[in-house]
């Protein structure tokens, strides 16, 4: 009778461990939590287009999120086949100058990437990297752009929709 | 009638005789065109902080709408090229004009079969392209790898004197980690023959 009852607690503990796995998703397919909301604050000196004031929005969406930022952009991301990568959908014309957006999540870190052909053939890069802090987000910008040094800058952002 | 006004038509005068004599503007003040770049160059490029050595040659040549340029590196970790672990590599790179002024895009081999497409980044596709800006051509390749990081990798070469310099910058998601840089010389066709 003891015997049966193991057994029993056993399957019980296998059947369990199978659902948790079979629920668990294979990716995340949206953004934890500490990225998601509104945040501002101000970037010391400027990196590109990006100076001064800066604001970032994100939201959940079917499928994926939406991050708006500072001066004037926006770009709604989906899940790849790849865990933690998000692509924004793809507009085409690169080479006319048309921005392409894509996103990852690596080491608690989210990465928001822009990449575009400016008007004189050159190439225009920010990599905008978001850290959770205790009251909001530790930002940093990269900038490549052609002809210039890399530049980079940081920001705390102060979560403001709480 | 007062006397600024009396000679303003005379001012008015000289200043459209003198827009219309002035020269135009210094050709070093504009782009420089792709037939600027073509010919052959001869020179040597290092790897910033190794002892890694390169002998280049380049040649760029017009082609149908667009330009070819042909490249031999001879990679030698000494300064000598006759050693035991020399390696050399050559490659031809052709771009044609697009639509957009100064941008060239890789040229594809035409199929009655294939469907012309933009590269998708996304899908891992290299996004390549080449540009000129100033006095520098660029040739520049672009990926988005599986795990969302990217990688860039900037050819510039620009115009000087004596031919040009040659820079290769490799960067992975934003951070340079290759670094080549070198000067060649336009070479003068050799008319002797012997």
């Amino acid at each position: 009778m003891f015997r049966w009852k193991w057994i029993d607690l056993r399957v019980r503990a296998l059947v369990w461990a199978t659902l948790f796995m079979v629920a668990a998703p294979a990716a995340a397919d949206t953004l934890p939590e500490e990225f998601l909301g509104k945040f501002r604050g101000s970037v010391t000196g400027n990196v590109g287009e990006v100076e001064g004031d800066f604001n970032m929005v994100s939201s959940i969406r079917r499928g994926g999120f939406t991050v708006a930022w500072s001066p004037n952009n926006s770009a709604g991301f989906e899940a790849s086949d790849q865990k933690n990568v998000f692509h924004a959908r793809s507009r085409g014309r690169l080479l006319e100058g048309v921005p392409a957006f894509w996103a990852r999540l690596a080491d608690g870190k989210l990465l928001v990437y822009s990449m575009q052909i400016d008007s004189h053939g050159g190439y225009d890069i920010y990599t905008f990297i978001y850290i959770p802090a205790a009251d909001g987000l530790d930002m940093t910008i990269r900038h490549l752009r052609s002809g210039s040094e890399p530049l980079e800058a940081s920001a705390r952002l102060k979560r403001y929709d709480r | 009638m007062t006397a600024e006004r009396k000679y303003l038509p005379v001012l008015a005068a000289i200043l459209a005789v003198l827009l219309l004599v002035a020269p135009p503007a210094k050709a070093d003040d504009q782009d420089s065109n792709v037939e600027d770049f073509f010919g052959a160059y001869v020179g040597d490029a290092v790897i910033e902080g190794t002892m890694q050595f390169r002998d280049i040659i380049v040649s760029i040549e017009p082609i149908r709408n667009g330009f070819s340029i042909y490249t031999s590196t001879v990679i030698r970790t000494g300064p000598k090229r006759a050693t035991r672990d020399v390696k050399w590599r050559a490659e031809t790179q052709s771009f044609v004009q697009t639509d957009v002024p100064h941008v060239y895009q890789p040229m594809v081999r035409k199929s009655m079969f294939a469907e012309k497409r933009d590269p998708d980044l996304m899908a891992g596709d290299t996004l390549a392209w080449a540009s000129i800006r100033d006095h520098t051509l660029g040739v520049y390749a672009m990926n988005v790898l599986e795990d969302g990081h990217y990688e860039l990798r900037v050819f510039e070469r620009t115009l000087t004197d004596i031919g040009m310099d040659i820079s290769f910058v490799r960067y992975n998601d934003g951070i340079p980690v290759r670094k080549l840089k070198g000067k060649l010389a336009r070479t003068k066709a050799d008319v002797d023959n012997n």
